[in-house]
């Protein structure tokens, strides 16, 4: 099966307008890309500020999970919908 | 543990707009160094154009070209590199076949090859003189672009910013007009215009694809379509290949592939930087390769600093404080409620 570029498949994770943190995406996409080193909680959080930058997810809610460390939310837009109906 | 109970003192909300804030001042980091690094790489290239082989007015559009098209190669040869090093290369392959990589494509060819080309028969036909300013104005027309087709926002202060880093980048590159406007003149102008326009829309296209494709990977995309089309079709129209075994097994040799790992750093900075902090910012401070190339050439070679180059740095330094402005702008880019 052809697979999408990685980005683009952690925009697809919202498609259905859930709401999804970076570990949760990650747990999507992951048997995608198996054995890919690229695939890694550190990218997905990277692709998710990214997309968020430029509009295509918004910020849901964030909190802190027990280690201190800052667990954002994110909601794709409708913008980020038509972005990814174009772009399949 | 001071760092600790700081940390766990904060709010969800506090760390989400420091996570925010850190992304966006990363993004004008890598702006800044892609100026600096495409200033350097200028000054090394400019090693080549002064080799005797290149000097021969008979190869005046060939030997541009040619540099052009070894640069662009290596570039993408270094970065087939530093994706196979960072594990990107599948995802180059899976990049190749989306859709989504249309208009990286269609940027390359406008930025590379369309763009370098008609900047090299506009300083021919028209000269310098009236090219370098006229080329100088790519960040606005980007910034039009990145307006109405990104939906970017821009405050006013950072478009007077912009304007400012322009007129900075022009005072710094004027060079004397020399003799009289020949009939080809407007036909220079005209070729200047298509290069200013290539270089602002290569910068709007690449930063819409990259809207859904990783920048690095994106950018390897970039480098070999424009090397390809380089070597398939803009040399051998301009003359065909005889000025590449000489240039690269002379004494030059060295630069090119030099030039090219100092090149794909500084793009791989200003694509990163397009996507972290939009296409308007990443240009205004891009541009100020014109100073730092003025600084690396004062420190390596024997150019002069003049009162212009003075003018135009503090000019470029005011421009560039009005277009970064307040970071906090820059958590979300456009205007896309």
């Amino acid at each position: 099966m052809s697979k999408m570029p990685m980005k683009m498949m952690v925009a697809d994770c919202f498609r259905r307008g859930e709401a999804l943190n970076p570990g949760a995406v990650h747990d999507l996409i992951r048997d995608h890309y198996a054995g890919e080193r690229y695939c890694s909680i550190e990218s997905v959080r990277e692709h998710l500020m990214s997309l968020k930058a430029v509009g295509i997810l918004n910020d849901e809610s964030s909190y802190v999970d027990g280690d201190g460390g800052l667990v954002p939310v994110y909601r794709i837009s409708e913008y980020g919908l038509d972005r990814l109906r174009r772009a399949r | 543990m001071t760092t600790m109970t700081a940390r766990t003192a904060l709010s969800a909300p506090d760390l989400k707009l420091r996570q925010d804030l850190s992304f966006a001042k990363r993004g004008l980091v890598f702006a800044l160094l892609s100026g600096i690094t495409w200033g350097l790489d200028g000054v090394i290239l400019s090693l080549a154009f002064a080799s005797p082989l290149l000097l021969d007015e008979a190869c005046w559009l060939l030997a541009p070209l040619t540099v052009g098209a070894l640069h662009d190669t290596f570039s993408a040869l270094w970065l087939l590199c530093f994706n196979g090093a960072t594990g990107r290369l599948r995802e180059l392959g899976r990049t190749l076949r989306s859709k989504a990589v249309r208009p990286v494509i269609l940027g390359a060819l406008f930025g590379g090859p369309v763009a370098m080309s008609s900047y090299m028969l506009g300083i021919k036909f028209a000269g310098p003189a009236y090219v370098m300013p006229i080329t100088a104005l790519y960040p606005a027309v980007a910034s039009v672009f990145a307006a109405v087709f990104l939906k970017e926002k821009v405050a006013p202060r950072a478009w007077f910013g912009l304007l400012l880093c322009v007129a900075g980048g022009v005072i710094v590159g004027y060079t004397p007009p020399e003799g009289s406007l020949g009939n080809e003149f407007y036909l220079g102008i005209a070729f200047a215009l298509v290069a200013t326009f290539g270089w602002g829309v290569e910068g709007v296209l690449a930063t819409s694809g990259m809207d859904l494709l990783d920048p690095a990977v994106a950018l390897n995309v970039r480098q070999l379509t424009s090397a390809t089309v380089y070597l398939l079709v803009v040399v051998p129209l301009a003359g065909g290949y005889a000025l590449f075994v000489p240039a690269l097994t002379g004494a030059i040799g060295w630069v090119f592939p030099a030039a090219a790992l100092t090149g794909a750093l500084s793009y791989l900075c200003w694509y990163r930087a397009m996507n972290m902090t939009g296409v308007s910012r990443a240009m205004a401070i891009n541009i100020t390769y014109s100073l730092w190339g003025i600084l690396f050439s004062a420190v390596f070679t024997e150019v002069e600093i003049t009162t212009a180059i003075v003018v135009g740095a503090l000019v470029i330094t005011t421009g560039m404080v009005l277009v970064v402005g307040n970071p906090k702008e820059m958590a979300c880019l456009r205007c896309t409620k």
